[in-house]
């Protein structure tokens, strides 16, 4: 809790009407507090409904091309056909009901390991590529079977799982090139029978959207398996 | 660090255009259904992919650049604070932390804070028009806005008049204690409790 003066701080900061050296202070002190900062924050969603209030105007087409013309020359590459998004976003849907329907299969078949939790991740040619298991009480790993799948230049692997009844699915990061991956269980949204795992092919840096937006190389559902 | 909206940039020079004063918009403007990950969108401007703002800058422009248009009452004013705001945002885009709040907040705050700074730093004067003609509220009497009012238009209703009319002023239009304490021909200590107040009463409600 922090007191009703910083509270209205936040406010005004967030609002605006707080003189320079006041808002500056407010700012410099979040960056220390963090009850203040989240304040901060929750002022910003709450005020936020109000902005639409106004109505929106289209910017002119210069506006764009000078913000653009002001970013690094590294960052300023025109977007290759791989960055669209209305490519992801179509992708993302195809590779969802394949995902879905992958894993009802999988979820067919007889598998059995002795394990606790497993996971046996497909290809869509119905090889196993990687495997989902719990590495100790407090670990998950994935790991490789077989070959693991060419890596193309300027991409990465990205690994994912979604619980039943989740919304989205939660990147577990990056893999490596060794194909194999550890994650605190605890940075998992759930661990119970029949989550989604997948591996999918993502921009070097991961997902631009932070949801799959590239090719399934695999996927399964996990198995808890009775003691 | 937890670091917020930060500090401006230099200012640029520009011809001053007005635009009408707009009448107080009672009703919402409908914004697009989101199925954009603001979230996401920053985290990817923190790695340095341009894309993500430009993605960004298609998903949102319009409505902050009408957020801009009305602090600034000039339109080439408001692309210019529109056009620093996303420089902002692509610099400071590693200190926006999703555990706090959402990516869309922080970013409305870092572009009204940067119209708020330019507005204040030309010196703009109040606008000769009557400012009860931005509150006219004929809105707020209409049924149909009644029965879809959200929570921040219910709990603005419930707000004592002028602790509601100065808030608006300020979000809106971007009117500072002193300006807002002439619009309303008040003494500025009174305007101040009234934004504080009329806040702190706005959060009991919504929470």
């Amino acid at each position: 809790m922090i007191d009703e003066e910083r509270q209205a701080d936040a406010a005004e900061y967030v609002l605006g009407t707080l003189d320079p050296e006041s808002a500056e202070a407010v700012r410099q002190a979040a960056r220390q507090d963090r009850a203040l900062a989240h304040e901060i924050y929750r002022w910003q969603d709450r005020l936020l409904p109000l902005a639409t209030r106004v109505p929106p105007a289209a910017p002119r087409a210069e506006t764009w091309a000078r913000i653009r013309a002001r970013l690094p020359a590294h960052a300023r590459h025109a977007p290759r056909w791989w960055q669209a998004l209305r490519f992801w976003q179509g992708l993302a849907t195809a590779a969802l009901v394949l995902a879905t329907g992958l894993g009802i299969q999988l979820a067919r078949g007889p598998e059995i390991v002795p394990v606790r939790y497993v996971a046996l991740l497909q290809t869509p040619q119905q090889a196993i590529g990687w495997v989902v298991e719990l590495a100790d009480a407090d670990t998950v790993r994935l790991r490789p079977v077989g070959t693991l799948p060419a890596l193309p230049a300027g991409r990465a692997w990205q690994f994912w799982t979604k619980p039943q009844g989740a919304d989205r699915p939660t990147s577990l990061g990056l893999v490596p090139a060794s194909g194999t991956i550890e994650v605190p269980r605890a940075n998992l949204p759930a661990l119970e029978n029949q989550q989604l795992f997948e591996v999918t092919l993502e921009p070097e840096y991961g997902s631009p959207t932070g949801k799959p937006t590239g090719t399934i190389l695999a996927v399964g559902r996990m198995v808890a398996l009775a003691d | 660090m937890y670091a917020v909206a930060a500090a401006n940039g230099p200012l640029p020079k520009t011809r001053r255009r007005r635009i009408p004063l707009l009448d107080w918009q009672a009703h919402s403007f409908q914004w697009p259904a989101v199925d954009f990950d603001y979230e996401s969108a920053l985290a990817a401007c923190a790695r340095g992919e341009a894309y993500a703002l430009e993605n960004l800058y298609a998903q949102e422009s319009r409505w902050l650049l009408g957020v801009c248009r009305r602090i600034l009452r000039d339109a080439a004013l408001a692309e210019d604070a529109l056009q620093d705001a996303f420089m902002q945002v692509w610099q400071q885009a590693h200190t926006y932390d999703r555990n706090l709040g959402s990516a869309r907040g922080w970013i409305y705050t870092v572009v009204r804070h940067r119209a708020l700074n330019l507005a204040r730093s030309l010196g703009r004067e109040i606008p000769q028009e009557d400012p009860h003609a931005l509150l006219d509220e004929p809105g707020y009497s209409d049924r149909q806005r009644r029965d879809s009012a959200r929570d921040i238009d219910r709990c603005l209703e419930d707000l004592e008049e002028k602790r509601r009319e100065s808030i608006l002023l300020a979000f809106l239009d971007g009117y500072s204690h002193e300006q807002i304490a002439r619009a309303l021909a008040t003494p500025i200590g009174t305007v101040k409790s009234w934004i504080r107040r009329g806040l702190l009463s706005l959060k009991d409600c919504l929470s």
